[in-house]
């Protein structure tokens, strides 16, 4: 910590944390993929399962780019080490991948088993994982606006 | 070297995987050829979806200058024709005549998910030693002497799209095109035909045409055109909209060119052939895949007037494929069983009844088969020409190892045999496609054991 101690609340001022920001990409791209996953499984028409391989594989891969990127960021911002709930929120984001990842690789069947019954199981508990993910990252996006008040 | 892009397939799920690893497992060369799923009754294993589809190819590394597929004792190989591109099928011409398919795949497959882009990029790492010259043409070879070497090579038709099967009915040649069938005149002892051709009827063809090969057989009074159409998907991942008239056997009238569907639910039947005893239609159909690697078997069947072998819906009789939707059990119900079991992703795309009598008469009124070989499985399957006994217009026992030595024991692959046909001296006539050789196969009781093959 070679930081001068009068920097790190302007710091955080100036550079909020990135990765949450990236990561509400990962959760679009994942929560769309239920919808279609539900689309097809009402309708069978294929469409919807080849727009789920999509969105969900683009989701995966971001999700696995942007959390080489939050390890990036927590190693060059010594700073966001001291957020209150980032262990939580990084096993919450683990959580994420992994489902995800099956999710991807089911969603690379052909056709109806693609989605029904697993791929479908998987968006839902994908985009539940996503929900707690993103209820465990507030305090630190919240931590950052009282930054910005308390000096 | 063996299994280069399985084992990428395998490095890009454990990665993406992580900490959940995808257990390796090992190459092994290529499976016994005692296939307890070859004959009619083959065992079915329950069906095993993966994460990803096993991609299990052959890295493609040619035939060197006196190289040669293997043969078993009393026949002799050798190759008729070398430096071709891609020829895929074969037909003999009266005169002794051979037409020489070359023919490439129409491409422009559009790129519907992710997986397309996964699996092309996987696959384009062992096509065939590179794309070196132009196919989509047909070469005719003239071996008058009939002593297996050629006298003339020429270019007998050009400019053909993705061109496969061949009939010729009195002066009129058919070329099934995968999109239309095309009629040129032809008079005997024509080495080349500039003639434009007339189309007798289009046949269903892009933008997908993900099985684009075209079978074709005239019946022997020339009345009637047969062309296998493959499907337009693995298994209806494309929609079954694209499925119209597809995985069927259509039955086209050759002085009208109005057509029927003569059999359905034959997912790409290609082969069609006339059983020599009964005057029945046979062909040999490329089943399923991604159900695991002993699903589903390819099989070697007689095709009835109007009846459905169950693809979609169904595979081997009433397996309902669980990847359909919706389901059709009103169809399924029909669906009747294949005849005889070739091997789970062995991949036949050739059929010759053998009635000659220039090889051991062992041969005499069964089939050869051309197998092209597995992608879809961990130990290869196929990559090698079969040869089926037949009885009374039945096959009547376990199928026997005729070519082989397509594949080395690393893995990698010489060549690939494709299409068949028995020329004028009764010899077995061989088209491998990435091998870009023709083999002919003779019956050579007094050079067994000769040096220099």
């Amino acid at each position: 910590m070679a930081m001068s101690p009068a920097l790190p609340r302007l710091d955080g001022l100036a550079l909020p944390a990135l990765h949450p920001f990236l990561a509400s990409i990962v959760a679009t791209c994942l929560v769309s993929g239920l919808l279609t996953d539900i689309a097809y499984a009402s309708t069978a028409v294929i469409m919807w399962a080849d727009f789920s391989a999509w969105v969900i594989s683009a989701g995966t891969i971001l999700a696995w780019l942007f959390a080489i990127a939050g390890v990036i960021e927590y190693a060059a911002r010594p700073w966001l080490r001291h957020r209150r709930g980032l262990g939580l929120y990084a096993l919450g984001y683990l959580v994420v991948l992994v489902l995800a990842t099956f999710n991807m690789l089911i969603h690379t069947r052909d056709a109806w088993t693609s989605v029904v019954p697993t791929g479908l199981a998987l968006s839902i508990a994908t985009t539940l994982a996503v929900l707690v993910a993103a209820w465990l990252a507030l305090p630190l996006v919240s931590t950052a606006r009282k930054e910005v008040v308390l000096p | 070297m063996t299994g280069r892009t399985s084992d990428f397939a395998k490095i890009l799920a454990a990665a993406a995987l992580v900490l959940l690893a995808v257990p390796p497992s090992l190459h092994a060369q290529q499976a016994p050829t005692d296939d307890p799923q070859v004959g009619p009754n083959p065992p079915l294993p329950e069906p095993r979806q993966s994460l990803f589809p096993t991609m299990h190819l052959a890295d493609v590394i040619g035939w060197k200058e006196g190289e040669t597929p293997k043969v078993p004792q009393g026949l002799k190989v050798a190759a008729l024709a070398t430096g071709l591109q891609h020829p895929r099928s074969l037909y003999v011409l009266p005169n002794g005549d051979v037409l020489v398919v070359e023919s490439k795949a129409p491409g422009g497959e559009p790129v519907k998910r992710p997986k397309d882009i996964v699996m092309g990029w996987i696959e384009s790492w062992v096509t065939s030693g590179g794309d070196s010259g132009p196919s989509n043409r047909i070469t005719l070879l003239r071996d008058a002497d009939g002593d297996g070497v050629p006298e003339t090579r020429s270019v007998f038709l050009d400019h053909l799209n993705s061109p496969f099967g061949v009939a010729l009915v009195g002066s009129d040649l058919y070329v099934a095109n995968t999109d239309a069938i095309v009629r040129y005149p032809y008079t005997d002892g024509e080495t080349s035909i500039t003639a434009a051709g007339t189309v007798l009827t289009p046949l269903p063809g892009g933008p997908i045409d993900h099985h684009w090969t075209k079978s074709l057989v005239a019946t022997p009074d020339g009345s009637k055109l047969y062309v296998g159409v493959g499907s337009n998907s693995n298994i209806t991942e494309n929609g079954l909209q694209a499925e119209k008239n597809r995985a069927a056997i259509l039955e086209v009238d050759r002085a009208s060119g109005r057509w029927r569907i003569f059999a359905s639910g034959l997912r790409n039947p290609n082969g069609l052939s006339w059983e020599p005893v009964t005057g029945a239609l046979w062909a040999v159909v490329n089943e399923r895949d991604e159900l695991g690697p002993d699903l589903v078997p390819d099989y070697l069947t007689s095709v009835r007037d109007g009846a459905f072998y169950g693809w979609p819906y169904s595979y081997w009789g009433q397996h309902v494929d669980p990847r359909v939707k919706p389901q059709r059990p009103d169809l399924v119900k029909s669906a009747i069983l294949p005849d005889y079991s070739l091997g789970s992703h062995v991949a036949p795309l050739g059929l010759a009844f053998y009635t000659a009598d220039a090889l051991p008469a062992h041969y005499r009124g069964g089939a050869f088969v051309g197998e092209h070989g597995s992608w879809n499985r961990d130990h290869f399957n196929g990559y090698k020409v079969v040869f089926v006994p037949f009885a009374n217009g039945m096959p009547s026992g376990k199928a026997e190892d005729v070519v082989t030595g397509f594949l080395t024991g690393q893995g990698e692959a010489h060549g690939r045999p494709v299409g068949l046909a028995v020329d004028r001296t009764g010899a077995l006539l061989v088209a491998d496609d990435v091998g870009n050789t023709v083999w002919r196969v003779t019956g050579s009781p007094q050079q067994v054991g000769a040096a220099g093959d």
